[in-house]
């Protein structure tokens, strides 16, 4: 019979998790997913990646381009979604429909290319979605780099630039309750300031 | 090193799944505007008969609620092809998306504390 008992709604929420190529983002979600990360992927055009010339339809190719993501479910009726960027710029076109509708962001760093994630850093700062930069260690070596990274990255003090090992559940787990907290502190801020005006 | 991603995203030229546009005849665009990668979408009590392919697959899957990424990932459809897919899916009422959480009205602080208390237990 297809009387299926339709339960609640649950309701799910998206996190992003952005950085450069290698830098941990599938070891980062998969620490923390109750499954093993999953892969969709989106078909494109090489027009959908800005070349607009019809003399060059015969070459047209298309691409596949991948995420990565895991899941978390907190209770019957809450879902949890991390999803990690494509890693490399020349994807960035897939930034908006991943990005569109997600609660914040993880800035994945290695603080040995640092330059990797300005491109992640910028996008989330321009678009005023909450973030928090998380230099992940990479043979231990980077306690003494968390202010010099926020130095050179030229966030501005409310952002939180944290340490983390991308392999270490409750390293993991601690980012994204560093991120959670700052973006009630927004909602909390953007409320208050509702009720004044 | 073990850190770097084991599977990292990559461009590859077309391999040999579903051909989106046959899935979707042809159509490429969704008829729900607002439909997200991470909206769950879960089957209503509508039989499943008289649906074929792709549709009665995702339908089948949407028995338990799952997000339009998964239904992606674990049918191996491509998100573009799935999203034309569950619209026609609720046009014709087998399916019924579900809400996500924007962060923008005072319940969505609500559920945020939710996913602080549930995530400090894991």
């Amino acid at each position: 019979m297809t009387d299926r008992v339709v339960k609640k709604n649950p309701v799910s929420a998206k996190f992003v998790v952005a950085g450069g190529f290698g830098v941990g983002k599938t070891t980062f979600v998969g620490t923390i997913s109750e499954i093993d990360p999953l892969r969709t992927e989106a078909k494109m055009t090489s027009a959908s990646l800005g070349v607009d010339d019809t003399s060059k339809v015969a070459t047209k190719t298309t691409t596949t381009v991948a995420m990565d993501f895991g899941r978390i479910t907190i209770d019957d009726d809450l879902v949890l979604y991390l999803f990690g960027t494509p890693g490399q710029e020349r994807f960035s076109f897939m930034w908006n429909d991943l990005v569109n509708g997600a609660l914040g962001a993880v800035v994945l760093v290695d603080s040995r290319r640092l330059a990797d994630c300005f491109y992640a850093v910028d996008y989330f700062e321009s678009r005023k979605i909450p973030f928090v930069v998380a230099v992940n260690e990479f043979d231990g070596m980077v306690a003494h780099e968390i202010d010099a990274v926020a130095k050179a990255l030229q966030v501005g003090p409310d952002v939180h630039v944290i340490s983390c090992d991308a392999r270490s559940r409750d390293s993991v787990k601690n980012v994204l309750l560093d991120l959670f907290e700052v973006i009630l502190e927004r909602m909390m801020a953007a409320n208050a300031a509702a009720v004044t005006a | 090193m073990a850190l770097n991603d084991p599977v990292e995203p990559e461009v590859e030229m077309e391999r040999d799944f579903v051909r989106p546009f046959l899935a979707t005849a042809g159509r490429t665009r969704s008829s729900l505007s607002d439909l997200r990668i991470e909206t769950l979408v879960e089957a209503t009590a509508k039989l499943e008969d008289g649906l074929r392919f792709e549709a009665a697959r995702v339908a089948k899957l949407c028995r338990e609620p799952n997000s339009v990424a998964e239904i992606s990932a674990k049918l191996k459809i491509p998100l573009g092809a799935v999203k034309v897919i569950v619209g026609d899916l609720v046009g014709s009422n087998h399916v019924r998306t579900h809400k996500t959480i924007e962060g923008e009205t005072p319940e969505d602080m609500q559920l945020i504390s939710r996913l602080i208390a549930g995530v400090r237990k894991l």
